[in-house]
């Protein structure tokens, strides 16, 4: 018992919030850069290198900024299943800031992933909106993040405000596939999957790579910036702290 | 570049303004967010050192104020 304790102890110290800030601080910049050379790269290739689509033309360039935003969206929120788990289960409390402070940056990317979706729909398809089974469970993934964030403050106590918000994401994981899979089980205007991990892409080479490097650039950008926001909230939920109150004081 | 002219880029063959127009409003969301988190820290920063300060000053009432 003694054994377990000890390393119950150590695993908490481990993923507490202040280990968590002080390991992070060396991050930030590199994803920062990444974020920074990559996503130039990328968007800037896209933009301007890349050949323009046989059927679609020049419009398929919003392909760059539209594919990275609805893949981060996804991400995101499975991030923050993940997080409610973690919270739930273990009683983590940096994985219930890390939610708070993820949420609101991939409900963002989601309502990007529709916004550059309709635009791109309507040279395309004609229209900015129709009502199918891809586009109404990105409408859906947005109500989820919304959901999360509202029930993220609608508590005055911090933790009845996580084990609230951490049920409701992990109810929402269920539309995850739901999403994924849409455009292969419903008839949609949609098109399919530009990346699969069992078969080449069907775009040439100097289409598809730039669409990687913004992906990967873009990626950066949202981890960089749950990571600052993750530590802005440390702060501000452990203002009582003793390291907290150290840390600021030394940089009066 | 694919484009022989700024006017071709701009136009990029009629899909310009959706192009342009999608790249735009995706920029400015995320500039958005970085200024608005920025600020916010900033002033919860400044906030929380001038109540550390008062902390610090000698109170004659009571001692153990927190906040």
């Amino acid at each position: 018992m003694h054994i377990i304790a000890r390393w119950w102890d150590a695993f908490q110290r481990t993923v507490g919030p202040r280990h968590f800030y002080e390991m992070t601080k060396s991050w930030l910049p590199w994803f920062a850069g990444i974020a920074l050379v990559m996503t130039s790269i990328g968007l800037t290739w896209g933009l301007l290198f890349a050949p323009p689509d046989y059927q679609q033309g020049n419009s398929f360039r919003i392909i760059y900024i539209h594919v990275p935003s609805a893949s981060i969206a996804m991400s995101g929120y499975l991030m923050l299943a993940v997080c409610a788990v973690i919270s739930l289960v273990w009683r983590v409390k940096t994985a219930e800031m890390a939610a708070q402070a993820a949420a609101p940056v991939g409900a963002l990317f989601c309502l990007m992933a529709l916004v550059t979706g309709g635009i791109w729909g309507k040279p395309t398809w004609g229209t900015y909106w129709v009502w199918d089974a891809r586009l109404t469970s990105m409408l859906i993934l947005l109500f989820l993040y919304i959901g999360v964030i509202a029930l993220q403050h609608a508590f005055d106590e911090a933790a009845q405000a996580a084990k609230a918000s951490a049920i409701l994401a992990l109810v929402g994981v269920i539309n995850l596939p739901i999403i994924k899979y849409s455009v292969d089980w419903w008839n949609t205007l949609h098109q399919g999957a530009t990346f699969k991990l069992t078969e080449k892409p069907a775009m040439p080479v100097e289409m598809w790579m730039p669409l990687l490097i913004s992906i990967i650039g873009l990626y950066a950008f949202f981890s960089w910036a749950v990571i600052w926001r993750t530590r802005h909230i440390i702060l501000q939920r452990e203002r009582r702290s003793r390291w907290v109150k150290e840390l600021l004081r030394q940089s009066l | 570049m694919k484009f022989d002219s700024w006017a071709e880029l701009i136009n990029m063959q009629g899909h310009g303004v959706y192009v342009w127009s999608a790249y735009g409003l995706f920029f400015m969301v995320f500039a958005l967010l970085i200024l608005f988190s920025a600020s916010h820290h900033k002033r919860w920063l400044r906030q929380q050192r001038r109540l550390l300060k008062r902390q610090a000053q000698p109170v004659s009432t009571s001692s153990k104020a927190e906040e």
